[in-house]
C-alpha cells in the first residue's frame, strides 16, 4: 500500500454503462476508497411540462420517463388521478394492469441479466436472455400494441381488453418461457466464473439498506421485506403476493432476487389470467382532479413515487416522480467504498441503474 | 393512502428526522412544490407501508436544515432540490454545490420573478 490517493473518473460514458452516470473513485492502489456520483447528464425536466399539457394527454408524457419500467410510470400515474378524483377502476382494468406491470418486470429483468452477461463478456448468455425477452415483448405487443411504449393505460382503466382465447392461448407460450428462463438463470445462479463475480461483493448490510433508502432488489437482496405489492394494489391483494428475499446483501443476491422475481411473476400472470374477471374495461372520467396525492407501485427496479397536485382545472400544478435508481444512488455509493477498483463495473450494475427514469 | 399532512416550523426537521428515524421510519421522498406564495417542502416516511408526512413552509434563500445526520441517503434529495429549486440545506452528508444534476440554466424549477406588463396603463387623472 503506497497510501496515496488518486481520483479516477468512471463514466459518464463506459462500456458497461446503457446510460450515463458520473462516479468520481477515490482509490488507493487498487481499493476504492469512496465513490462521489454526479447525474444531469441526460436530465429532460420532464415534470415541469405538466402544467402545460392536460392530466388526461400527460399519461403518454409520464410513460416516456422511462423506456423500460414505461407502463408502471403510466399505471402508477392514472393511479393518482384515480385516487384524487375517487375514480373506482373496473376489476377487470385492474387485473390487466397487474398482468402487463408483471410483463414488463420480466422484461426489465431479462434486460438487466443480458446486461450483466455481457458486461463480463459472456455474449451467448447475453443473447440468450435477450432472445427469452423478445418472447415477453411480443406478449406486450400482442396485448397491448406496443413493445416499449404500450400506450394502454388511460384514466379510469385501460384502452384494451383481451380476449379469453388469447389468454388460454398465452399459458401455453407462458410455459415453454418458463422453461426457458429455467435454464438461463441456472447459469447466473451456478456458474463458476458468475459467482466468483457476484459473491461476496458490493455488499451492503440490512440496516444500511434501510437507512439509506434502498429499494427493490438492492434493498430484498439485503434482508429488506419491502415489496409495495404487499400493500395489495391492483390485483395483487387478489391474487396474493410474497416478496423474494434473499440475505446476504451481496451482488450474488441481489442477482438471485431478479431471477426468482422472473418466476414469480409467471406465476402472478397465470394467477391473474385464471381470475380475471369480465366486465368492462374502462370507466368514463368527468371533472377534473384537485388536491394532492402520493401513488406508489413496485417497478422492477423497485418503489416508484409519483406526487401529484392539481388545482380543480384540466392542468395538474406539480408532478414530481420519485424512482428506485435515485433512491439507490446512497446504497451504491456505500457499497462500491471498500471494494477493488476492477470490481466497480459489475458493483454498479447489480443495482441495476436505470438513469433516464432517475433523471426524468 | 394517507394524505395527512403535518405542518411543522423549519427549525424543527432536524428533530423530526431523528424522531421518525428513532421510530422505525424510512425515508420515502423529500418534495418540492411551489405554492402562491414561496414553496412548501415535504418529507414522507414509511412504516409497516403507510406513509407519514411532515412539512415546511420557506420563501426563497431560508436556510433548510439537512436531515443527513438522521438520514445518510438524504442527500440525493436535498441537492436535488436544491439544484432544481436553489435552496440552500445545512449539515448535509455529501454536499456536491451545485453539480449534483447538471443543468443548462441554473434553478430551473424556481418560480419565475413575475414579468413586467408589456402596457403600461395610465388612469385619467394622472394622464390630466
Amino acid at each position: 500500500m503506497t497510501g496515496k490517493q488518486t481520483i479516477i473518473p468512471f463514466g459518464p460514458q463506459h462500456p458497461v454503462l446503457p446510460e450515463p452516470i458520473h462516479l468520481d473513485l477515490v482509490v488507493e492502489d487498487e481499493r476504492v476508497i469512496s465513490a462521489i456520483p454526479s447525474i444531469g447528464y441526460v436530465h429532460r425536466g420532464l415534470e415541469s411540462l405538466v402544467d402545460r399539457r392536460e392530466y388526461q394527454d400527460f399519461v403518454y408524457l409520464a410513460e416516456r420517463i422511462c423506456g423500460i419500467c414505461s407502463f408502471t410510470h403510466s399505471s402508477t400515474f392514472c393511479q393518482g388521478i384515480e385516487g384524487m378524483m375517487g375514480i373506482e377502476v373496473p376489476p377487470r382494468a385492474t387485473y390487466l394492469r397487474t398482468m402487463w406491470g408483471e410483463y414488463s418486470r420480466i422484461h426489465s429483468h431479462l434486460l438487466w441479466l443480458g446486461l450483466f452477461a455481457d458486461s463480463l463478456g459472456f455474449e451467448s448468455l447475453f443473447y440468450n436472455a435477450w432472445k427469452i425477452r423478445e418472447s415477453i415483448l411480443n406478449e406486450l405487443e400482442a396485448t397491448t400494441g406496443g413493445r416499449v411504449i404500450q400506450g394502454v393505460c388511460k384514466v379510469g382503466g385501460v384502452r384494451r381488453d383481451v380476449t379469453p382465447q388469447f389468454l388460454s392461448e398465452m399459458d401455453d407460450r407462458l410455459d415453454g418461457i418458463e422453461d426457458e428462463m429455467k435454464e438461463l438463470t441456472n447459469v447466473f445462479l451456478n456458474d463458476y466464473t458468475l459467482k466468483k463475480r457476484l459473491v461476496g461483493k458490493g455488499v451492503l448490510s440490512k440496516e444500511d439498506a434501510y437507512i439509506l433508502g434502498a429499494a427493490g432488489p438492492t434493498a430484498r437482496g439485503s434482508g429488506l421485506d419491502i415489496d409495495i405489492r404487499s400493500t395489495g394494489y391492483l390485483a395483487y391483494g387478489d391474487v396474493g403476493f410474497k416478496p423474494v428475499v434473499e440475505k446476504d446483501g451481496d451482488g450474488y443476491a441481489r442477482c438471485a432476487v431478479r431471477c426468482k422475481e422472473l418466476f414469480q411473476s409467471v406465476e402472478i400472470i397465470r394467477r391473474v389470467m385464471t381470475d380475471m374477471p369480465s366486465g368492462d374495461v374502462s370507466v368514463p372520467v368527468k371533472g377534473n382532479p384537485d388536491g394532492e396525492y402520493f401513488s406508489r407501485s413496485e417497478q422492477p427496479r423497485g418503489e416508484v413515487v409519483h406526487y401529484l397536485k392539481g388545482n380543480g382545472t384540466k392542468y395538474l400544478t406539480q408532478f414530481r416522480v420519485r424512482t428506485p435508481t435515485l433512491t439507490n444512488v446512497p446504497a451504491l455509493v456505500s457499497i462500491i467504498g471498500g471494494c477493488e477498483l476492477a470490481d466497480v463495473p459489475q458493483i454498479v450494475l447489480t443495482i441495476d441503474p436505470c438513469i433516464g427514469c432517475m433523471e426524468r | 393512502m394517507n394524505m395527512e399532512i403535518n405542518m411543522i416550523n423549519v427549525p424543527d426537521v432536524p428533530n423530526i428526522g431523528a424522531k421518525m428515524k428513532s421510530g422505525g421510519y424510512r425515508l420515502v421522498v423529500i418534495t418540492c412544490t411551489p405554492v402562491s406564495e414561496g414553496y412548501v417542502v415535504t418529507y414522507s416516511f414509511d412504516k409497516d407501508y403507510k406513509l407519514q408526512h411532515y412539512r415546511i413552509s420557506v420563501q426563497d434563500g431560508v436556510k433548510i436544515p439537512s436531515i443527513g445526520p438522521s438520514y445518510g441517503g438524504a442527500f440525493v434529495y436535498e441537492n436535488e432540490i436544491h439544484d432544481l429549486y436553489g435552496f440552500t440545506f445545512e449539515g448535509m452528508t455529501l454536499d456536491f454545490k451545485g453539480t449534483f444534476i447538471k443543468t443548462s440554466i441554473p434553478y430551473p424549477f424556481k418560480k419565475k420573478e413575475q414579468t413586467a406588463p408589456t402596457v403600461t396603463v395610465v388612469n385619467k387623472e394622472a394622464k390630466e
